[in-house]
């Protein structure tokens, strides 16, 4: 009951103003406005950033089947197609 | 005629080449090589990789359509896991089938692209993956349970004279499952991309045959392009189906019915 | 059909079960924790 008597001031003030302090010294502290862009840094990042960032694009689907379709031809072309260049089945 | 005779086999696109080898003979005759079914499989690994990996978009809490597509992933299976095995308990297992699901899934479409080779066509890989699952839901059931784990061979609420039969039944159907969950899988990819083969061949024979005939095969060639669409969604409903499966699987093993 | 030498069996399973292992470490350990921690920040935003 004594502290609804006594102002606030009164209990400790300089132990409160320290924590207060501490408080409003983190909030200072966190950056403010709005997120800087994020810079790419190397060749994945870059990728990610040209393609899945703020703009995506299907893009990647698009790399991912060419570069299969072309490893895909070069193992067929080496092991059978060009066996049968001229003559068709 | 000679068209006829040496028509290759439509299996032949699933078939395993050795690229790479390497024999050594340490270790008894150690013979490491790398196949084409491995290169894919490490294909699809790294693509499984990539993909989680940068279509993060800076974490950031707003998603794009990359990060959208990973979460709605996320969320599938999640809903799968959490709905088949437990709530709580079953998301232990979350990681294994995410990672399940996308693998199966990744292979599957790669199988997709021309001149590409169908991984999950293998019935040695699908069975490998699905005699695991069953066999780590048997030995989970063992441990958890002890020697109780045989009452999941016990209907609940069966006469004494049906007994024997029912758990010979269930034993069987048991035991079936490891055959039919890699069955499922493999037959579906491979029955897929061999109708899809000997349909375009077919097809290419019928417009490479005449003028009037180019525009004839243009009707079986929208066939096969409708056909390559439903490939696309069974390669989706595979992984879905194999995932939703080990699930009920792994939970059998957990609750015993 | 090189596929049905036992070899081959063992090579492409070696092959898929080290590839799954590792996927299942990575994801476990790196990309699906980043999936939580989003979704929840998202709770703490919105309903907290």
């Amino acid at each position: 009951m004594v502290s609804s008597i006594i102002p606030p001031k009164a209990i400790g003030g300089a132990a409160d103003a320290a924590r207060m302090q501490n408080v409003v010294g983190f909030y200072e502290k966190l950056p403010r406005g709005a997120a800087p862009a994020p810079k790419p840094r190397g060749l994945i990042q870059w990728y990610q950033y040209r393609y899945m960032g703020q703009k995506a694009s299907p893009m990647p689907i698009v790399h991912a089947v060419g570069a299969l379709i072309f490893l895909g031809y070069a193992q067929n072309y080496y092991f059978h197609l060009r066996h049968h260049k001229n003559n068709a089945h | 005629m000679s068209n006829f005779i040496n028509v290759i086999s439509p299996l032949d696109q699933f078939e395993v080449r050795n690229l790479l080898s390497l024999d050594a003979p340490i270790l008894g005759n150690l013979s490491l090589s790398l196949t084409n079914i491995g290169l894919y499989l490490t294909i699809a690994g790294y693509l499984v990789f990539i993909i989680g990996l940068l279509s993060s978009n800076n974490n950031k809490i707003v998603p794009n359509a990359w990060s959208i597509s990973q979460e709605s992933i996320y969320a599938t299976v999640h809903s799968i896991v959490t709905g088949q095995i437990n709530e709580k308990n079953g998301q232990v297992y979350f990681p294994f089938m995410y990672v399940l699901f996308v693998f199966i899934l990744v292979n599957n479409l790669i199988g997709m692209v021309p001149y590409s080779f169908a991984a999950t066509s293998h019935f040695i890989l699908t069975f490998s993956l699905s005699f695991t699952v069953v066999l780590g839901a048997t030995i989970l059931g063992f441990s958890k349970h002890g020697l109780k784990f045989f009452s999941l061979f016990v209907p609940a609420g069966c006469p004494l004279a049906l007994l024997p039969l029912l758990v010979m039944i269930e034993f069987i159907s048991y035991l079936a499952r490891n055959v039919s969950l890699g069955l499922r899988l493999a037959a579906n990819i491979l029955s897929g991309h061999m109708l899809l083969n000997i349909l375009s061949g077919f097809t290419y024979n019928i417009m490479t045959s005449g003028f009037l005939f180019f525009f004839l095969g243009l009707f079986p060639l929208a066939f096969i392009i409708a056909f390559s669409g439903l490939e696309l969604g069974i390669a989706f409903i595979q992984a879905q189906v194999f995932v939703v499966l080990s699930c009920s699987y792994i939970k059998d093993g957990l609750d015993l019915h | 059909m090189p596929q049905l030498v036992p070899f081959f069996f063992v090579n492409q399973v070696v092959f898929a079960f080290a590839i799954f292992v590792m996927l299942i470490y990575v994801f476990s350990k790196y990309i699906l924790p980043r999936f939580v921690r989003l979704f929840a920040t998202r709770l703490f935003i919105s309903k907290l």
